[in-house]
């Protein structure tokens, strides 16, 4: 079944706690997945929770910006408007940034890929199956002219764009062709790149059965 | 890509936590951030003093000494089903 993507929500704010908290609406479908991006200077994400229940960590980034970059992720998650809940190793008085984004016909994230050496422009590449979907992260001393190309040469408008200290930006493709995707980041500033594959859901083929009985 | 909507937030310490609660959203981003001067503001405030915050010599609660409730957003979504939309600013500037 075709991967759709679902509802956005872009938070950025300074926590003065260990803790902050907002709501999302999740789509509801077959498939449904939850993805959250968070860049979180000073200390670190320790968990993130939907309507009560425990996100999983699909990739974490110590990065050279001294920022937490994460990436977390839940199956099935609850339908409607519910708290994501994020829980910080100590309180925090910096921005942090978290792009949260639903999924349906999903069937859960694939490869990942991390580029910490700062450039500008720079590239990172994924190999992804067909019809997936990549979400593209950057973080940046600067977000003048900042810009995502998912694949490279190709522009996508961004989702989010935040003060954190630095500065981090993204943008989610829509459905790509399978093969190795080179994607680009830049600003006028050195940059680095975090890509996370989204997979679409396979489609189960009754009539193929049929033909078979 | 589906229009964010800015949340509109009230800002208020209570029991010594910095409490959000959604009034609302806006689809202006002119309107947003003309609201969004006080949590900037805010944002300012801790900056200058994260040091002492960080150190435990400050909490935030001398911020709200002085001012005690404060708008702005801090989240943008493309569903806001549950909240209803805010077209005049006036109370929250």
């Amino acid at each position: 079944m075709a991967l759709i993507k679902g509802n956005t929500t872009s938070d950025r704010r300074v926590p003065s706690a260990s803790t902050y908290s907002f709501s999302h609406n999740q789509n509801s479908g077959s498939g449904d997945y939850l993805f959250v991006v968070i860049a979180c200077p000073a200390t670190t994400v320790s968990s993130v929770t939907f309507n009560g229940v425990a996100m999983t960590l699909v990739q974490r980034r110590t990065t050279g910006y001294a920022t937490d970059w994460t990436v977390w992720r839940l199956a099935a998650p609850s339908h409607g408007t519910h708290t994501l809940l994020v829980t910080m190793a100590a309180a925090n008085f910096n921005g942090v940034s978290t792009f949260v984004v639903s999924f349906t016909g999903c069937a859960g994230v694939g490869n990942i890929a991390y580029n910490g050496t700062a450039a500008n422009p720079v590239t990172t590449s994924v190999t992804i199956s067909t019809n997936s979907m990549i979400i593209g992260a950057a973080i940046g001393g600067n977000n003048t002219t900042a810009y995502i190309q998912i694949p490279q040469g190709t522009g996508r408008t961004l989702e989010w764009n935040d003060n954190i200290n630095n500065f981090t930006w993204g943008a989610v493709s829509p459905s790509l062709t399978s093969g190795s995707k080179t994607c680009q980041v830049g600003s006028t500033a050195t940059n680095i790149i975090m890509l996370t594959e989204i997979k679409e859901l396979a489609t189960t083929n009754t009539q193929g059965l049929l033909i078979l009985f | 890509m589906e229009e964010y909507k800015y949340i509109l937030s009230k800002f208020e310490l209570l029991n010594n936590e910095l409490i959000e609660t959604s009034l609302g959203y806006l689809i202006d981003s002119n309107q947003a951030n003309q609201v969004n001067v006080g949590y900037l503001n805010y944002c300012s405030w801790v900056n200058d003093n994260k040091n002492d915050l960080e150190n435990n010599v400050k909490t935030i609660a001398e911020y709200f000494n002085t001012i005690p409730i404060f708008y702005g957003f801090t989240t943008m979504s493309t569903n806001v089903d549950e909240l209803t939309e805010i077209t005049d600013i006036t109370p929250y500037i």
